[in-house]
């Protein structure tokens, strides 16, 4: 259950989002009353590659003489927001938009850029997963690729690495060059990889291959000398406060590529500790409540949960059990 | 009575948590025209006994399928020629080695290759024959009629019509005695965007043929008199199938309005104070608190689109 605090929390964002949203200021009002944090921001990481974040939500996009490439829209009003922030930063027009996956919620709202003329990429299973379940909000891509697709305008690029299923079965990573820096979407945000998962039930999670999918990441930053990551979304840290550890939200913008290790230590330790448990022969019921009585990762879990993570080991239980 | 108890087998039963994997009861039902079913704890099968051969549906473990091929060896000399596998999940089709070494040939759709490949588990023989929409296993006078209509339970579950009995089964969505919530509240298999559509495909195609009843692949015990659990029929009325639609149908509906209505956290569960929870109480396996994780699951659904 929803803690009070994140309840009126809730609240009060939803509403002020309403109405500022509606309101579409030319710059960024507070995301609630008596907030630090707009609502949305532009931030300019190296000269062509800027992040845009509209509430928890994260996008890049790289400005050339040539044109922009940008990468998820986000949603409607987002898009609209993202267009008059790439329209302050540039005069160039935005000429392709490269999807990070297929999931409504980052990748509605392009029309503004198809509107210029872009094109959208997406790895082939996005087109079909639109297909097959179409949303009007999102454009549908024009160029689809199996492993690898590169966006080059005038020295500056967008590469875009398939490595099966994960979150999702079209998800990319994204390296923006000059600036050697690699876009991760929804799998894990800097600053830490340790943190607790926010949807414990793992929807559209390919379990069986996302250890695999980071360890190739793993390897692409380290063939690439990647030392810093770009998150899709804002994260919560534990910051010591008058009463204690408290979770209070960081941006999540730039930071190291270690949050990628520590993310797959935390699906690989989940996972393994949850099959072990079965090899046991423990009825798999049985299996979330042992895990959580041993507080299994409490001390390296950023904001451990113990009733998130028993939805957690009933998710990976059922992955044990049928494979899927 | 159709269902005829040909076979009641008692291994070291052993049905606590702690026996997970041990030998479980079986059970053989006959129920006319070639149809009968396996039941192995609280798993179900069918297999169906023609002039030239008998095909089974998912052999489940390798010590249920041992089972499986003996009890089937009391009942006729025919070689078991075929094996459906409904889904592509290890717990219902694992251990088919024992009937492919007698040389039955593998039936499964083809999405169900593809997982099985991508995900492979040594106890898993893949397929030999796969289709793409329907396909039918005729083993002289007796036929399984296999329906795909997109994915559902998993990316390939067909829907099995036993004929000419005219049973369906629908493994892992519909058990007799009612509609249910279901037992896995992360619902992780279940793909909301074509849940609906397959439960009308379905339910025309039960229209079409005439059917009239459904077998359960699930074994459910529901309370009896005295508080004793008591277990559910085989067979049930093929109005469980729109039944369960409804609940898919009410979910995603109660899920939708309570975003609309804010009655949403910002973990993204829903605020199960704020909204009437009265449409859900009457279905089997009701529970608030897994009801709470399915709909969460269905938030997701709602802003991802799947």
């Amino acid at each position: 259950m929803l803690r009070p605090q994140w309840r009126i929390f809730a609240i009060v964002l939803f509403v002020w989002g309403v109405s500022v949203s509606s309101a579409r200021a030319e710059t960024s009002p507070p995301m609630f009353p008596g907030s630090d944090w707009l609502l949305w921001e532009t931030e300019q990481i190296t000269d062509e590659l800027y992040a845009f974040r509209y509430q928890f939500y994260r996008s890049i996009f790289l400005v050339t003489d040539e044109g922009v490439i940008a990468s998820d829209p986000l949603n409607v009003e987002d898009g609209k927001i993202l267009a008059q922030e790439i329209a302050r930063a540039t005069d160039q027009p935005v000429k392709y938009v490269a999807y990070s996956h297929s999931h409504w919620d980052h990748i509605a709202g392009g029309q503004p850029f198809k509107d210029q003329g872009a094109k959208f990429v997406a790895q082939e299973n996005c087109a079909r997963n639109l297909r097959e379940n179409p949303n009007p909000d999102v454009v549908a891509a024009d160029i689809t690729f199996d492993a690898f697709y590169e966006i080059k305008l005038s020295g500056a690029s967008l590469e875009l690495f398939y490595f099966g299923p994960s979150h999702d079965n079209c998800l990319v990573v994204m390296i923006a060059n000059p600036a050697n820096i690699l876009f991760m979407i929804d799998l894990l945000n800097p600053p830490s990889g340790w943190i607790m998962f926010y949807n414990p039930t793992l929807a559209d999670t390919y379990i069986y291959n996302v250890v695999p999918f980071l360890k190739q990441v793993e390897a692409l930053v380290a063939e690439r000398n990647i030392e810093r990551i770009i998150g899709a979304h804002t994260q919560m840290d534990m910051v010591m406060g008058e009463t204690g550890l408290q979770p209070v939200m960081v941006s999540g913008t730039i930071g190291s590529a270690n949050a990628i290790k520590e993310r797959r230590l935390l699906y690989q330790g989940a996972i393994d500790a949850v099959l072990a448990q079965l090899a046991t022969g423990t009825a798999p019921g049985d299996v979330p409540d042992i895990l959580v009585e041993r507080r299994l990762m409490a001390d390296k879990i950023i904001g451990y949960d113990p009733e998130q993570m028993r939805i957690l080991f009933k998710r990976l239980t059922i992955y044990g059990v049928t494979g899927e | 009575m159709r269902a005829l108890m040909v076979s009641l087998s008692l291994w070291a039963i052993c049905l606590s948590p702690t026996a997970w994997g041990a030998a479980q009861e079986v059970a053989v039902e006959e129920h006319g025209d070639g149809l009968y079913t396996f039941r192995y704890g609280l798993d179900r099968s069918l297999f169906l006994i023609g002039k030239d051969g008998v095909v089974v549906t998912d052999p489940l473990n390798a010590h249920a399928a041992e089972r499986y091929r003996a009890e089937i060896a009391t009942l006729t000399d025919l070689p078991v020629t075929y094996v459906v596998y409904s889904h592509s999940h290890w717990d219902r089709i694992s251990g088919a080695q024992v009937f492919t070494n007698d040389g039955a040939k593998i039936v499964a759709h083809e999405q169900c290759a593809e997982t099985l490949a991508d995900n492979p588990n040594p106890n898993i023989i893949p397929p030999d024959i796969t289709f793409k929409e329907n396909y039918e296993v005729d083993v002289g006078g007796v036929a399984l009629e296999l329906f795909f209509f997109g994915p559902s339970h998993s990316e390939c579950l067909v829907v099995m019509l036993a004929k000419p009995a005219n049973m369906l089964m629908l493994v892992d969505l519909v058990d007799p005695p009612a509609a249910a919530i279901p037992s896995e509240p992360t619902v992780p298999h279940i793909k909301p965007w074509n849940i609906l559509p397959f439960f009308k495909a379905v339910e025309t195609l039960a229209e079409d043929r005439g059917v009239k009843e459904i077998i359960g692949a699930n074994v459910v015990y529901t309370e009896g008199g005295n508080a004793e659990q008591v277990m559910a029929p085989t067979i049930g009325p093929v109005s469980l199938i729109a039944e369960q639609q409804v609940f898919w149908r009410t979910l995603m509906a109660t899920v939708h309005q309570a975003r609309l209505d804010g009655n949403v956290g910002n973990d993204s569960f829903v605020l199960m104070d704020e909204i009437d929870l009265t449409p859900f109480e009457a279905y089997q396996g009701y529970d608030q608190q897994d009801l709470a994780v399915i709909m969460r699951r269905f938030v997701s659904y709602e802003a991802m689109g799947r």
